[in-house]
Formats: C-alpha cells, sequence, structure tokens
C-alpha cells in the first residue's frame, strides 16, 4: 500500500512551488511592503542624478563625439559602480545577509525552515534570490532607465560597450555579495557578518587606487592588472577611452571573465558548503 | 494563483515607486558654471584670434547666461540651432559662416559686445539643440578678457521623462490592481466575519 502511495508523493511534491513558497516566505520576511520599494526609488534617483551629470553635460559641453559620449558613459558606469547607486545596494546586500541570512542561522529559524521537506538547494536559491539577486537587479534597472530617459541614443549606438560596462558594474556588487555569504554562512553571526562585510567592502573599494597608486609611474603593471580582476570596469575603460591603448579589447574582455568565473566559483562554494556541510546549529 | 497575484502586484507597487522618483526629479534644475566646449576651453586673458571660435553645445531646455569682457575688437555671441554634419568637422569659423549661408543651421540670437556684457538667453517654447559660440567680428586681435558661462537646466529631459514615468504609473496601477482588489475584499470579508 505504502509503495502504491509512493509515486503519487513524489508527484505532489513540486520543486518549483516549494521554491515559489520559499520565496514567498523570504521576501515576505527580508523585504516588507515599502523597502524594497523605498529603495528601488532611491537608486534610481541617484542613478537619474548621476546619469543626467555623465551623460548629458560631458557630452554636450563639447560637440558630440564618439570619445566624448563613450567618456560620457564610462564616467556614468566607474560613478555609479564607486558611487551613490551601489553604495545603497551594497548596504542592502549587507543588511540582507548580514542581519537576514546569518541572523536567521544565530536565531536557530533556519533549523525550522531546513526541517522542512524542502531541497537544501532551494532554500540556498531562495536566499540569493531574495537577498542578493533583487537588490541587484533593482540597480540594474534603475540603470537601464537612467539611460532610457536621458540619452536612450547611446543604448543602440554603443550597445557593447553599454552592455559590458553593466556587467562590469554588476560583478563587484555580486562578488562583494558571495563573500558576504559564505562568510555568514561559515561564521553564523550577524554582528560578526556585517563586520566582515564593511571590511570586505572597504578593501574591495581602495584596492584598485591603491594598486595604481603604488605603480603609478610606470602605468598599468601586474599589480594593477590582478586588481582588476576585482573591478572590471577600469580595464574596459582604459581600453574605450585612453588615448594610448593600453589595453587591449581581449584584455579588458578577459579581466571581465575572469572576474565573472571568480564570483560563479565564490556561489558554487557557497552552494556546496551549504548543501553538504552546513550545520544550522 | 494568489501567489502570482502578490509577486505581479509588488511589481506593480515598485513600478509606481519608480514613476514617482522620476516624477520627483522632473521638475528639479541646476544650475552652475560650464566649462569645455570646441575651440576651447577659452581662456581668460588670452587672445582670440579670427580663425579661432568658442562653441558649446547646449540642450533644449538649458537658459544661459554669459558675463564677458572684451579688448581690442568687437566680439559677436551666436546661438544657433541646426543640424550639424558629423561628416562635416569644422575646426574654423569659415565652415560655421558656411553651414549659416547653407542653412543648415539657423542664428536663434546674435550679441555685439564690446567690453562688458552680461547676455541672458532662454529657449523658446519649441525645443531647440543650440549651440553657443563667440567669435571675432573685427581685425584686430579680440582678447577676452573675463568670461563665465553658467546655464541652468532641468535635471532630465522632461517630455521623456513625464512619458516614461506616466507609463510605468499606468502599468503599476494594472499590474497592482488585483492585489489591491484581494486586500480590500479580504479586508470586507474579514468585517463581516467578525460581525
Amino acid at each position: 500500500m505504502a509503495d502504491q502511495n509512493l509515486p503519487e508523493m513524489k508527484r505532489g511534491y513540486s520543486r518549483l512551488r516549494a521554491l515559489a513558497e520559499l520565496l514567498d516566505i523570504d521576501v515576505y520576511t527580508y523585504l516588507r511592503f515599502p523597502a524594497i520599494e523605498f529603495l528601488t526609488s532611491f537608486q534610481l534617483l541617484a542613478s537619474l542624478f548621476l546619469s543626467s551629470n555623465a551623460l548629458r553635460l560631458v557630452s554636450i559641453g563639447e560637440i558630440e563625439s564618439p570619445t566624448s559620449e563613450l567618456n560620457g558613459v564610462f564616467i556614468f558606469f566607474v560613478n555609479s559602480s564607486l558611487g551613490l547607486p551601489s553604495f545603497i545596494t551594497s548596504m542592502l546586500i549587507l543588511t540582507l545577509v548580514g542581519f537576514g541570512v546569518a541572523g536567521e542561522i544565530e536565531k536557530k529559524l533556519s533549523q525550522t525552515i531546513l526541517s522542512y521537506p524542502v531541497n537544501r538547494a532551494d532554500v540556498y536559491v531562495s536566499k540569493v534570490l531574495t537577498a542578493i539577486g533583487l537588490p541587484v537587479l533593482m540597480f540594474a534597472v534603475s540603470e537601464l532607465m537612467a539611460f532610457i530617459i536621458v540619452r536612450p541614443d547611446l543604448l543602440a549606438r554603443y550597445a557593447i560597450p553599454i552592455m559590458l560596462a553593466a556587467l562590469a558594474t554588476l560583478g563587484p556588487l555580486l562578488m562583494f555579495s558571495a563573500i558576504l555569504l559564505a562568510v555568514a554562512v561559515k561564521v553564523k553571526r550577524a554582528g560578526i557578518s556585517m563586520a566582515v562585510g564593511i571590511a570586505v567592502w572597504f578593501l574591495l573599494a581602495i584596492v584598485v587606487p591603491f594598486s595604481t597608486f603604488l605603480e603609478a609611474p610606470g602605468g598599468p603593471g601586474s599589480l594593477t592588472r590582478m586588481a582588476w580582476l576585482l573591478w572590471p570596469i577600469y580595464p574596459l575603460r582604459e581600453h574605450y577611452i585612453a588615448e594610448l591603448m593600453l589595453v587591449s579589447f581581449k584584455e579588458a574582455l578577459l579581466s571581465l571573465a575572469g572576474h565573472f568565473a571568480a564570483v560563479i566559483a565564490l556561489f558554487i562554494g557557497c552552494e556546496k558548503y551549504f548543501t553538504r556541510r552546513f550545520e544550522p546549529t | 494563483m494568489r501567489r502570482l497575484i502578490d509577486i505581479v502586484g509588488r511589481i506593480g507597487f515598485i513600478s509606481i515607486a519608480m514613476s514617482l522618483a522620476i516624477f520627483v526629479s522632473i521638475p528639479l534644475k541646476f544650475s552652475g558654471p560650464r566649462g569645455g566646449g570646441v575651440g576651447g576651453p577659452l581662456n581668460p586673458n588670452e587672445a582670440l584670434t579670427f580663425p579661432e571660435f568658442g562653441a558649446w553645445r547646449l540642450a533644449a531646455d538649458e537658459s544661459l547666461l554669459v558675463e564677458l569682457e572684451v579688448s581690442g575688437s568687437e566680439a559677436a555671441v551666436y546661438v544657433v540651432n541646426g543640424t550639424f554634419p558629423r561628416e562635416r568637422p569644422f575646426t574654423e569659423r569659415k565652415d560655421f559662416e558656411e553651414l549659416i549661408e547653407e542653412g543648415k543651421i539657423q542664428v536663434l540670437h546674435k550679441w555685439n559686445v564690446i567690453g562688458s556684457a552680461q547676455l541672458e538667453y532662454s529657449p523658446p517654447d519649441t525645443p531647440v539643440s543650440a549651440m553657443l559660440f563667440i567669435v571675432n567680428e573685427g581685425r584686430i586681435p579680440l582678447e577676452l578678457r573675463e568670461y563665465q558661462l553658467s546655464t541652468t537646466s532641468f535635471l532630465l529631459p522632461t517630455g521623456r521623462a513625464t512619458a516614461v514615468s506616466q507609463l510605468m504609473l499606468l502599468a503599476g496601477i494594472v499590474m497592482s490592481a488585483p492585489r489591491i482588489t484581494k486586500t480590500i475584499l479580504k479586508m470586507f470579508a474579514k468585517r463581516a466575519i467578525d460581525r
């Protein structure tokens, strides 16, 4: 009798439904009603201010030329990457992962969630999508909206540089999130995760200026090129904007690919640890 | 179905929030000095000889304030509108004059300046994408003793921003309507049960 029921039970469990249920719980817990709405508005406002300055004034300050327009595009992306929109997103991720995920583990709430008949990988995916995916998506949407409103013509004219620059802007945020998530899952303490997250954020922010400062006289050397793996927007900017063309397109693309390979490896490593070794006690 | 209504409703709320953010930014203006320019940036106290000129591109909704002091000969300050052919980059004043003669660009405003002057220009209601030129009208080298170019403009292109904001608001209302209806119905049902 039990054997006859087993296939029906198996059919009754839908992984997609379970994931949707987990997502529902996580979105409800982490992002209560006006939270994401408010933060998205702030992100968009910050992106609009930046884009207005970079895309509009830089390009109209002189007669439009491909260099001046691309210069504006890269000023916008570098400022987004280091400025207010990225800061808002980072702080949101820091709160959601540091307080949300690590706090859940610390308060033993994750024990309850993992006792449900759900796949651990689904729990992980749900946390990643809610605490990291949504803020990063909102950041990307804000940047896109800024382009659509301020200079939609640039999207068609410079599709490839803009797409690569957008990816290079999102990459460091994802890398920061992956490191933070790994720390949160490993140390299982909200306070320590937050402190480590802030330290990682500052380290990531200073790594390129510091390496450039160390190697200033001879141009970008091996140290700076290694630092570019953490911030691929810099080699892209060097390739498209620098007059001497010190960085080839292939090298800029390799930096971006290397960066994303590291990000994917971090997320996969974290998933493996969470599904195989993690003890929610 | 319940979950779908919730998710779509939430996206609708986000869309409304974004449209409000754009809507708030539409009337914002900023003003400040403008640098850059073609044939420049013009440095004060440098002679602006005959073929040289300074040119700045202005946005459609940008108002302009130029304060300048010249000596030597007379300066002409032009605000022009039109399409500048990309295949004909101009580096000299004669290229600029040819474009005016051919009717490719039209002169919106012209001032002649001797000594010091304060010039203001606000764009007409119809949007224009104007350019400002400072050129030497005389034969003696013109010395631009001082100049300050400041502009006031809207933060965003108003027309496009309004359109995008309205579109997002409409999409947001449509997407969140089922969720709002569900919440209201639930509230009434709860009251009815309580009674």
